[in-house]
């Protein structure tokens, strides 16, 4: 019996063809799905379905302020506990923590209409698989971020457009270009 | 009535399928659970990165051979996770020598929402991209979406996956391609 690889090998050779389609026989998954497997019209999940899961999202965002709460608590903690590590290396190995919080705070605020903490949590993010923890300068473009982060917070701030955050962004745009 | 009789389109029974969840964020790895389990998905395996990803799609393709176990029907894979990403995850699917495996349909939920990753991810032979942040609609799209349009794969010397073009675009000037594909047809 033919294998794949004995196939193209052989195409190969002959130079018909170097390009293989496998193209379904029938649609399994459609089938698995309670369809004909040659049904054509698309199915759908129910909207019920979809309103439920959209109704989990919005109850699980009104506890969303306490998480985030929680979570830049425990990214200031983290923040704290690195600068007083006396080891670079250390301090690299720590930076990832920081990395996954922020990434984790982004999701959770982006997905609850927290646009202003995505976007630090974001930035922040992003910033810290460039930071190097032992250059003094960028070890304040990290706290200016943290800072940011806990006053959005405590002013209980999620439009972009507020005033509080436009200050915000515009000082960690400052600190990102004059330390970066 | 049952739909084997009728053409009309009913709504998907999902209590069959298997999905692999792959999110490294308890937070968000517990909604898409609860999403999913409300979407009627009757098993959901999880993991938080791609290593133990790849060791339970091992795992349960040796089960599979066995037949007390019901085969993974969809990965929903996060991109960015600090201990073994999507992309090595994708990677290790793609790269398979076992065709079960090979073939999985790939759907990838990312927080970046960047061109790059678009095209990255699609040269990886990704199904779907769902961009964070989720919502029901777009999560049942996207499982929909694999579901309804199974792709042919394409298999190059530089690619394979599904094929990525997803029009059937009449085209007008001359032929480029060399060759034409060689059509195997499979069940998937």
């Amino acid at each position: 019996m033919n294998t794949d690889k004995d196939k193209n090998s052989v195409l190969e050779q002959t130079g018909k063809a170097l390009v293989q389609m496998f193209k379904p026989k029938y649609n399994m998954l459609k089938n698995k799905a309670g369809m004909r497997v040659n049904m054509k019209e698309d199915g759908f999940i129910e909207d019920t379905r979809i309103q439920a899961a959209d109704q989990l999202i919005c109850d699980l965002c009104k506890n969303s302020k306490q998480t985030l709460e929680e979570q830049i608590k425990i990214l200031t903690k983290l923040w704290n506990h690195i600068q007083e590590l006396p080891d670079n290396e250390k301090r690299k190995e720590k930076t990832q923590e920081i990395f996954i919080i922020a990434h984790e705070i982004k999701d959770i605020s982006s997905l609850c209409d927290y646009a202003i903490i995505a976007h630090f949590a974001e930035s922040l993010r992003d910033y810290i698989t460039e930071a190097t923890m032992n250059i003094k300068n960028q070890r304040i473009i990290i706290q200016a971020h943290i800072d940011a982060l806990s006053t959005i917070l405590k002013n209980d701030i999620s439009d972009e457009a507020h005033p509080i955050a436009e200050e915000l962004k515009s000082k960690v745009k400052i600190a990102i270009n004059k330390y970066r | 009535m049952n739909s084997l009789f009728q053409n009309k389109p009913e709504p998907y029974d999902l209590s069959n399928f298997t999905i692999l969840l792959v999110e490294d964020s308890e937070y968000m790895q517990s909604l898409i659970l609860e999403m999913l389990k409300l979407f009627g998905i009757g098993d959901i395996l999880r993991c938080k990165d791609s290593q133990e990803a790849i060791d339970l799609i091992s795992i349960t393709h040796a089960r599979k051979s066995s037949r007390h176990i019901d085969k993974i029907d969809i990965v929903l894979t996060d991109w960015l996770m600090p201990k073994g990403s999507g992309k090595e995850l994708v990677k290790w699917v793609r790269h398979h020598k076992v065709s079960d495996i090979r073939f999985l349909p790939l759907i990838v939920v990312s927080g970046y929402t960047t061109e790059r990753l678009t095209h990255e991810t699609r040269d990886l032979g990704i199904h779907e991209l769902l961009v964070k942040p989720v919502s029901g609609k777009l999560l049942a799209s996207r499982i929909c979406s694999v579901i309804d349009s199974p792709r042919p794969f394409i298999q190059t010397q530089n690619y394979f996956g599904p094929d990525r073009r997803r029009q059937e675009l009449t085209f007008h000037g001359p032929e480029k391609r060399l060759r034409n594909p060689h059509i195997v047809e499979r069940d998937m």
